[in-house]
C-alpha cells in the first residue's frame, strides 16, 4: 500500500485539486486600482472562497447520488468562487520582493512576455496586441475571479454582485463559459468530447478511510491500482499541482519525487499556478481542414477529423477503435501508443492527443515517466454559442466569438504548461521523429506560420504529409496566475 | 549497400585530405565498433550491432534520427524551476589540468563569450565534436589542429598551450575556460556513442516481460546515465529497433550533430523576432558539428547594434549560454537493416529490482 500524503484541503482553493464540475462558469478578469481598498474587499471575499474540502465533498456526494439513481441529482446545486493573481497583481499587493521569490520565471514574467514562446503570432490575427485582454502590460489582468454554478442565473447574479461591489479594483473583461447545450454537452466547439483524459491526484483529505482526493476503481488489479485511479487514468503525486506537496518522481510513478524547497515565498505553500488562455475556435476552418485531409488520405471528413484529434467526436480513441466511433468507448482511456500503435497507423503521430500526452512513448527528456511530470490538471470550459447543432456541417464562419476558455492548474508553468507547446505541439520532431505539428494547437511563428502533419492513407497506410497554413485555434486572451491558499489570502494578501 | 570501404570523418570534414590519414581515422573508428561488438559477444550473446566495414548493410536500410535537447537534464532535475542555478552550474568547470571538463553531458557543449566591459554575452560557441577526432588530429596533423583552434576559437591560441611538450591537452584553456573547440565531458565521446548504441541492442526482460520503457531499460542494462535526456532516449530507440529483429549500426560518418536551434519567441531589443543568427561553422544545416550564435554585425534594432545579451527569451535577457543550449536539438543517426533477421532472446535483468517504471504493462487493462 502506498502511503499518500494528507493534504490541507481546507486551505487549498477548490478548482485545482477538486475541480468545479458546474455547467455554468465565468471568469472575471480585473485590475487592482487601489491596494488598501482592494485588501479590504478581498478580506470580505475570502470566507466565500470555495475550498478543496467543500468542493470535494460536494463532488463526492453528487457522484454517489448519480450512481445510486442512474440520473443526475438535480437538487444538488452549488455555486463556487475562487480567485487567483498574476505576478503583476501580487506586486501591487505585497511588493516586488516576495514575487521575486517565485522561482518560476514564466510566472514572474507573465503571459504578455511569454506568448512568443508559445508560438503565438507576433503580429496580426492572434497576436497579443489584438487580444481581448492580457496581451500587453496595459491589458494584463491582476486577478481573475472564477464563479461556477449549476444554475446559469445564479452564476450571472453572482458575477453582477462581484462587479458591482468591486472596491479597489475594476473589471477588465468578464468571460462566461458554459457546457454546450443538447447533444454537444461535454464536447468542445469542433464537436469532440472533451475532458476525458484527466490525471487523478494522489492524496487524502484526512486519515479517515476512503477520504481520498481521487476516487479509485475498486476493480483494478492491485499492481495497476498502485499507479492508476481507474483504467488509463494515471495517479499523480499532488505536488504536481499543489506547491509544497510531494511531487512526481521523474523515473518512478509509485514513489514521490525528491523533496524540494518551496519554489516561492513561504505563503505560496498550498497554492497552485493557473494558466488561462482564451482560445477562439474557427469551426468552419477546422472542418474545411478535415475535408482537405479526407481528400488527401481517402477518408470522409469525420474520419479525417478524428485523425487530427486522435479520438472520434464521440470520444472513442482511434488506437482502440480505428474503424469508427463507438459509444461504448466514449470515455475509454486505457490505451497506449508505443505498444499498440508504434508507427501511428491508427492514431497519427501528429494527432492532438498523442502530441500533448504521448503516454508510453519515450520522449526526449527521459522515459515515459517523465511525461507524467508534464501533465496538468485542465479545468477549461467552452464559451460562446455552438456554430451549429452538428459542427461538421458548418461551412461558413459566422464571425461569432466562440472557443475554449482553457484553464489548467499546475506546480510549474515553466516545466509543465510551457513545456508542451515548446517541446511537443509546436515541434515537428518531438516527441516522435517526423510527427509534424499538432494540427489543433501547434503553432509556428515563422515562414508564414506554415505547419505540417503526417496522416496515413486509408488504403495502404502510406504516410501523407499535409501542409497546414490556416489557424483553427487562435489565442485571444489569457494570463499566468497564482491561486494562493485561503490562508495566504486572509493572512497575507488581504491583511 | 555492401560493406563500407571506410568510415568517414564526422560531418565528412576535410581537415586532412590525404588518403592514408583518412584510412587511419577509419581504422580507429572501426576498432571502436569491433570493441563494442566484442563486448556483447564476450558476455555470451549474439550481437545485433555490427561494424559496417565488416558486415554489409542492405541497399535501403531504415535510418532513424534520434534527438534530444542540448541542456543537461540532470541539472534541470536537480534545480527544478530555478533555471538560473542550473544555467550557472552548467558553466562551472570541473576537474583540473588535462581532465578539465564542462558539466554539459548531453553530447553538446558550449562556451559563452562576454563583453569584458558590459558583461553581456556576445557569442555562444556550440560544439558536438567528439574528442577522439581532435586527439587524432594532434597525432597526424598538429599544424592543422592549431590552425583550426585559431580559426574557430581564438587567433591567440599557441602550440605550447594546446600541445605542451608535444602532447595534446584537451583541457587546454581554449577548449575550456576561454572557448569550446570540442567535447570535454568524460561521457561525451564518439566511443561512448558507439558503445551505448551497441549495448542498447541487447533485449532485456524482467521475469517474462520484455522491457520497452526507457527508464526500465537503462536501469536494467546500465548502458548510460539515467538522469540524462540523451542516454535513455538513444537506448530506448535503439532497443525498439532491436526488438523488431534488425541488425543495427550507426550511420557513417559516426558523429553527433546540432540538428536545430529553436528561437521561436526570441525578441530583439526592438521587440521584433530575432533573425537566423546561428552560423554553422563546421558541418551543414541539420547536421552541424559546430555553430556560433552571434548577432551579425550588420543587424540593427531601432538603428542600433545589439548583441546576444540584448536578446530576450520570454522577457528574460540571454545571460547564460545554457539559455541557447536549452533550445538546441542534438541528434545522431542509427541505421537498421534486415528487419526480423535476428531473433535474440531477451536477457534477464540482474541485481536489484530496478525502477518499476513502465507506464502500462502490455496486455493489461490499465
Amino acid at each position: 500500500v502506498i502511503a499518500e500524503p494528507v493534504l490541507r484541503l481546507g486551505r487549498i482553493q477548490g478548482n485545482g485539486v477538486a475541480g468545479f464540475r458546474q455547467d455554468h462558469q465565468a471568469m472575471v478578469f480585473g485590475r487592482i486600482t487601489r491596494a488598501p481598498a482592494f485588501r479590504s474587499w478581498l478580506a470580505a471575499l475570502v470566507p466565500t472562497i470555495a475550498t478543496a474540502r467543500q468542493v470535494l465533498d460536494h463532488n463526492r456526494r453528487f457522484r454517489e447520488l448519480r450512481e445510486a439513481r442512474g440520473a443526475e441529482p438535480a437538487e444538488l446545486v452549488a455555486t463556487w468562487r475562487n480567485v487567483a493573481f498574476t505576478a503583476a497583481g501580487l506586486r501591487r499587493l505585497v511588493g516586488a520582493r516576495p514575487v521575486a521569490a517565485f522561482l518560476d520565471e514564466a510566472f514572474r514574467e507573465g503571459l504578455p512576455d511569454r506568448a512568443g514562446l508559445l508560438g503565438d503570432p507576433h503580429a496580426g490575427r492572434g497576436s497579443p496586441a489584438t487580444w481581448r485582454f492580457g496581451g500587453t502590460a496595459e491589458t494584463e489582468p491582476h486577478l481573475v475571479l472564477i464563479v461556477a454554478s449549476d444554475d446559469a442565473g445564479e452564476r450571472d447574479a453572482q458575477v453582477e454582485r462581484l462587479v458591482a461591489g468591486a472596491r479597489g479594483w475594476r473589471p477588465l473583461w468578464v468571460q462566461p463559459g458554459d457546457n454546450l447545450p443538447g447533444a454537444l454537452a461535454g464536447h468542445e466547439h469542433f464537436g469532440f468530447r472533451d475532458g476525458i483524459s484527466l490525471p487523478a491526484l494522489r492524496g487524502r483529505g484526512s486519515r479517515g478511510p476512503g477520504d481520498l482526493v481521487s476516487a479509485r476503481d475498486p476493480g483494478m488489479p492491485p499492481a495497476l491500482a498502485r499507479r492508476f485511479a481507474r483504467p488509463g487514468q494515471p495517479l499523480l503525486w499532488p505536488g504536481q499541482v499543489v506547491l509544497g506537496a510531494p511531487g512526481q518522481h521523474p523515473r518512478d510513478p509509485v514513489r514521490p519525487g525528491p523533496r524540494r524547497a518551496l519554489p516561492g515565498p513561504p505563503w505560496s505553500r498550498d497554492g497552485s499556478f493557473l494558466v488561462v488562455r482564451r482560445l477562439h475556435q474557427d469551426v468552419a476552418g477546422f472542418w474545411a481542414l478535415a475535408r482537405r485531409v479526407g481528400r488527401a488520405t481517402g477518408r470522409d471528413p469525420v474520419a479525417a477529423a478524428a485523425r487530427l484529434v486522435g479520438r472520434w467526436p464521440g470520444g472513442a480513441p482511434l488506437v482502440t477503435s480505428p474503424g469508427g466511433d463507438d459509444p461504448s468507448q466514449a470515455r475509454r482511456n486505457d490505451f497506449t501508443f508505443a505498444a499498440e500503435d508504434p508507427a501511428g497507423l491508427r492514431c497519427p503521430l501528429s494527432a492532438h492527443i498523442r502530441k500533448v500526452n504521448p503516454r508510453d512513448i519515450t520522449p526526449e527528456q527521459g522515459g515515459a515517466n517523465d511525461t507524467l511530470t508534464r501533465l496538468i490538471v485542465r479545468r477549461g470550459i467552452a464559451y460562446g454559442p455552438p456554430a451549429g447543432p452538428e459542427p461538421w456541417r458548418v461551412r461558413r464562419d459566422d464571425g461569432v466569438e466562440r472557443g475554449l476558455l482553457f484553464a489548467a492548474y499546475m506546480a510549474s508553468i515553466l516545466d509543465q504548461f510551457e513545456f508542451l507547446p515548446q517541446s511537443w505541439t509546436n515541434n515537428p520532431r518531438q516527441p516522435e521523429d517526423g510527427a509534424g505539428h499538432d494540427p489543433l494547437i501547434g503553432q509556428e511563428d515563422r515562414g508564414g506560420r506554415r505547419r505540417f502533419i503526417v496522416v496515413p492513407r486509408a488504403s495502404d497506410g502510406a504516410p501523407v504529409r499535409i501542409r497546414i497554413d490556416r489557424e483553427v485555434v487562435v489565442p485571444t486572451g489569457g494570463g499566468y496566475f497564482f491561486a494562493p491558499s485561503v490562508t495566504a489570502l486572509a493572512r497575507v494578501l488581504a491583511a | 549497400m555492401p560493406t563500407l570501404a571506410r568510415l568517414d570523418t564526422p560531418g565528412r570534414v576535410r581537415d586532412v585530405t590525404d588518403a592514408a590519414r583518412l584510412r587511419q581515422w577509419s581504422r580507429e573508428q572501426s576498432a571502436r565498433f569491433d570493441q563494442a561488438v566484442a563486448g556483447i559477444r564476450g558476455a555470451g550473446r549474439t550481437p545485433q550491432f555490427y561494424n559496417p566495414t565488416r558486415v554489409a548493410t542492405d541497399p535501403r536500410p531504415a535510418r532513424k534520427l534520434i534527438t534530444w535537447p542540448g541542456f543537461p537534464r540532470a541539472l534541470l532535475l536537480r534545480f527544478g524551476a530555478d533555471r538560473t542555478r542550473a544555467y550557472r552550474a552548467a558553466e562551472r568547470l570541473q576537474g583540473s589540468g588535462r581532465d578539465r571538463f564542462r558539466p554539459q553531458d548531453e553530447y553538446l557543449e558550449w562556451h559563452a563569450r562576454r563583453d569584458p566591459e558590459t558583461g553581456k554575452i556576445t557569442r555562444v560557441e556550440l560544439t558536438c565534436e567528439g574528442p577522439e577526432y581532435w586527439q587524432f588530429l594532434a597525432r597526424v596533423a598538429p599544424d592543422v589542429l592549431l590552425a583550426l583552434y585559431r580559426r574557430h576559437v581564438s587567433p591567440d591560441a599557441t602550440r605550447a598551450q594546446l600541445m605542451p611538450r608535444g602532447d595534446y591537452n584537451p583541457g587546454n584553456a581554449w577548449n575550456t575556460a576561454r572557448g569550446a573547440m570540442h567535447l570535454t565531458h568524460p561521457a561525451n565521446s564518439l566511443g561512448a556513442e558507439i558503445k551505448l548504441a551497441a549495448d542498447a541492442t541487447v533485449l532485456r526482460r524482467r521475469g517474462d516481460r520484455v522491457l520497452t520503457d526507457a527508464d526500465e531499460l537503462i536501469a536494467c542494462a546500465g548502458f548510460g546515465e539515467r538522469r540524462r535526456a540523451s542516454d535513455p532516449r538513444i537506448g530506448a530507440d535503439v532497443n525498439a529497433l532491436a526488438r523488431d529483429g534488425y541488425a543495427i549500426t550507426l550511420a557513417d560518418p559516426v558523429a553527433l550533430y546540432i540538428v536545430a536551434l529553436e528561437t521561436q519567441g526570441w525578441r530583439r531589443p526592438d521587440g521584433k523576432p530575432v533573425g537566423d543568427y546561428l552560423r554553422i561553422t563546421r558541418g551543414r544545416p541539420g547536421r552541424a558539428l559546430r555553430a556560433v550564435y552571434e548577432v551579425p554585425a550588420r543587424a540593427r534594432a531601432g538603428g542600433r547594434r545589439f548583441v546576444v545579451g540584448d536578446i530576450e527569451i520570454g522577457g528574460r535577457p540571454i545571460e547564460w549560454g545554457g539559455q541557447v543550449a536549452e533550445r538546441v536539438t542534438v541528434g545522431l543517426v542509427g541505421v537498421a537493416t534486415r528487419k526480423g533477421g535476428i531473433g535474440n532472446p531477451a536477457v534477464a535483468c540482474a541485481g536489484r529490482r530496478g525502477v518499476p517504471g513502465r507506464l502500462m504493462p502490455e496486455g493489461s487493462s490499465g
